[in-house]
């Protein structure tokens, strides 16, 4: 049980997790006051990280649902196994069992649960990731908005099933589209940035500890000068970072050369465009002359 | 004590209302709700620790990364120590009153004199031009010999005339001088701040000189924090070209997804595949084990882009060919036209490998139409009738012009006539949105079409959200 930001902190860090104060003031406060808490910022600077993360501390079950384009209520609550239901009425109707059978067909059995639905039902306190939701439609953003502002839903053959603990709920967002009002009203908001160097240089070495702290400090400035100097279409990610990291440290290399750039490019640029950008307006060289200075 | 501590409460709920009071004027929607989040969320910080308190504010009341951004400055311009609170109040009063003088001295300059008789024995009276502040403010603003001259004016038109109305006639002739020349200075270099604090931030003044000051105060350090998103487009520079570019093609993009995607939703039902179904039951006996669906085609909408290329949208021709050409590498389906006294088809041009510097030199150099006057009207009437196919149910229609055209009957006629036959009409003005009403081909064409403010790359954005909420 988190009561103090110091301690959310300390678990943050203990689960290999380095956050700005923003982050951790923010999420106490989402779990405080019992808020979902929307998370929004480029691709790849953890977002996602933080449910896990919060599932851990809480030693809990992090129930997720990836949102997509065309996500509807069946794929996201819950679902009738319709197969199975008539396979139940083809036995009943050759007389091998004789109880009641309608009554049986809209039974928990035959229930498949979704991860909506499989919160809400939860014997405890679970975390529910609610990933890219800028990508489902805006009618199932109604039907999300609806289903976290009461946390119950209503299964016409069941009735209204209420939460038994409420989750602690995570929704993130690439930004794609804009979300509703409403939806954020009900919602704490954190928007996390790329990490500054001395940030990137704590989550290397968390990370991959076996990098020596000279190349940390050099991968975390020449990532710091990629995302803010180079036009780049895809800005190279924290998870990115990490594993140019990895690959140097396979290469045991101990500095960040010309030619180890070269050679690991495409672990950090991973289209064509950006390749050549950077060829023409940065290059190896430059790259690793900037990585030297602080 | 414990009165003391209900003061002290008192003083701190009042210092926050006031200040979720300045967010709301400064355009921050912060319901009732989230007010009562923000005060639930100070209570479980450290009410010594700033830094803390900003961040719990911030993430109670601001959800996206503008009014973050909005909600920094005015945290920052609010909570600060008395004394320079004080001190700001003071100046801020001071300048208040120095303007006031001015507009008092505006008023009294411009006046001139009614006719004898109706003053009685004393002979001729003074009357006051009938202005609104903003226009004495324009005057105020002027190079002393333009003053002068519409002072000469009043003074030259003045008693004997045999003026039905004089004071109509006359205000209504110096209220279009000034109206003049409020455009003209916003044209002029060293109006450019002044016309960037218009356009980036208007917030509600309250009337009342404590929250007005911090009002200022925030919209004054926001202008500092320009970036390239809130510059006018006929501003940016070429080296900033390539950044603009970037920036385009991803509105570009999210606009082409956005629109396919409002229109898939409609045509999103799936319908059991009878003939299927029972087909690929049949090794079940005929029980309906496994259902096959069908969904229907999804029909991409049509983008028609018009894009206006006269001479006075030559600043922003720039701009203009970013868009199409990063809208035309968006999405597939694009019927790409510029316009000025004629309608050119220029679809061709865009769309290929070749990039955007090539691609701009072959339509400047190749187009007919550059820089020439503008017939919207003419250039409607002849894309309606040579291109008819380019018209559909489908079709979304971009409009990118400032509207200052010739012919507004045609013009509005044709434009009528599209949006009878195409999907929707959307407009993006390259003109500010205060100058829309004193012209009227705006007020005209607006009622046919989905008008937008549009010359920064903000605009562009603030279209997007939107069209994706509409």
């Amino acid at each position: 049980m988190i009561t103090s930001m110091e301690q959310l902190r300390r678990a943050f860090e203990k689960q290999g997790y380095i956050g700005e104060d923003e982050i951790i003031v923010t999420v106490f406060l989402a779990l405080k006051l019992g808020k979902p808490l929307l998370i929004e910022g480029a691709p790849g600077v953890g977002k996602t990280e933080i449910a896990k993360v919060l599932a851990n501390i809480h030693n809990t079950e992090l129930i997720r649902l990836q949102c997509y384009e065309g996500l509807d209520e069946n794929k996201a609550l819950y679902e009738w196994n319709y197969q199975r239901q008539l396979i139940r009425i083809q036995v009943a109707r050759e007389g091998q069992d004789g109880c009641s059978v309608e009554d049986d067909l809209f039974s928990d059995q035959y229930l498949l649960e979704r991860p909506l639905l499989k919160a809400i039902r939860s014997d405890h306190v679970s975390v529910l990731l609610v990933d890219e939701i800028d990508k489902c439609d805006e009618e199932f953003e109604a039907f999300l908005f609806e289903v976290l502002s009461d946390f119950q839903v209503s299964i016409p053959e069941l009735g209204t099933l209420k939460a038994k603990h409420i989750p602690i709920v995570v929704l993130t967002s690439n930004g794609e589209r804009e979300l509703s009002d409403g939806l954020k009203r009900r919602c704490a908001y954190l928007y996390i940035n790329y990490p500054g160097t001395d940030k990137e240089i704590q989550i290397i070495k968390t990370k991959v500890p076996k990098v020596s702290e000279r190349l940390a400090e050099e991968l975390a400035r020449a990532m710091y000068y990629l995302r803010h100097n180079v036009d780049l279409k895809k800005k190279p990610s924290i998870a990115e970072t990490l594993d140019w990291a990895r690959a140097l440290l396979m290469m045991e290399a101990d500095r960040l050369s010309p030619e180890l750039i070269e050679q690991t490019l495409n672990l950090i640029l991973k289209n064509k465009e950006d390749l050549d950008v950077f060829r023409d307006t940065c290059g190896a060289n430059k790259l690793a002359a900037v990585s030297k200075h602080a | 004590m414990s009165e003391s501590i209900n003061k002290l409460e008192n003083i701190f709920e009042h210092h926050l209302v006031r200040f979720f009071h300045i967010l709301r004027q400064m355009g921050v929607r912060v319901s009732s709700a989230e007010a009562i989040d923000a005060l639930n969320g100070l209570l479980l910080t450290d009410l010594m620790d700033r830094a803390m308190v900003k961040t719990a504010l911030r993430a109670t009341l601001c959800k996206d990364q503008e009014a973050q951004r909005i909600f920094g400055q005015a945290f920052d311009s609010y909570f600060v120590p008395w004394d320079e609170k004080r001190l700001r109040l003071q100046e801020f009063q001071k300048q208040k009153e120095e303007q006031e003088a001015l507009l008092e001295q505006a008023e009294a300059e411009l006046v001139f004199a009614g006719p004898e008789e109706a003053g009685g024995d004393s002979g001729a009276w003074e009357i006051k031009v009938d202005l609104t502040d903003e226009q004495k403010d324009t005057y105020t603003k002027l190079p002393e010999e333009e003053k002068q001259k519409i002072r000469d004016f009043l003074k030259h038109h003045q008693a004997g005339n045999q003026i039905v109305d004089p004071n109509d006639l006359m205000s209504s002739v110096v209220r279009s001088q000034l109206n003049f020349w409020k455009r003209k200075l916003a044209q002029l270099e060293e109006e450019k701040a002044e016309r960037k604090k218009q356009r980036l931030l208007q917030p509600r003044y309250t009337g009342e000189d404590e929250l007005d000051e911090v009002l200022e105060h925030i919209v004054e350090n926001i202008i500092g924090d320009e970036s390239i998103l809130h510059e006018d487009m006929r501003n940016i520079a070429d080296k900033d070209l390539p950044r603009v570019s970037l920036v385009i093609h991803k509105l570009a993009k999210k606009l082409a997804t956005r629109i396919s995607r409002r229109y898939r939703q409609s045509q999103k039902r799936q319908k059991v595949d009878l003939r299927r179904t029972i087909r690929h039951n049949i090794r079940f006996g005929g029980t309906m084990l496994n259902l096959k669906y069908k969904t229907k085609k999804i029909d991409r909408p049509k983008l028609l882009l018009i894009c206006d290329v006269s001479g006075s949208m030559a600043r922003y021709a720039a701009f203009v060919l970013q868009f199409i050409y990063g809208l035309s590498s968006a999405a597939q389906s694009i019927e790409s036209f510029v316009f000025a006294e004629d309608v050119e088809r220029v679809t061709p041009y865009f769309g290929g490998p070749i990039n955007f510097e090539q691609t701009m030199t072959r339509v400047m150099n190749e187009s007919q139409v550059w820089g020439k006057g503008t017939n919207l009207g003419e250039s409607l009437k002849r894309l309606w009738h040579r291109h008819p196919g380019v018209f559909t149910g489908d079709t979304v229609v971009i409009i990118v012009s400032d509207a200052k055209t010739v012919a507004i009957e045609k013009a509005e006629f044709y434009l009528a006539k599209m949006a009878g036959k195409v999907k929707d009409i959307l407009w993006l003005n390259t003109l500010p949105k205060q100058e829309w009403n004193s012209l009227m081909q705006v007020r005209r064409l607006m009622r046919y079409c989905r008008m937008h403010e549009c010359y920064t790359l903000a605009h562009l954005e603030k279209v997007m959200r939107l069209l994706s909420l509409t």
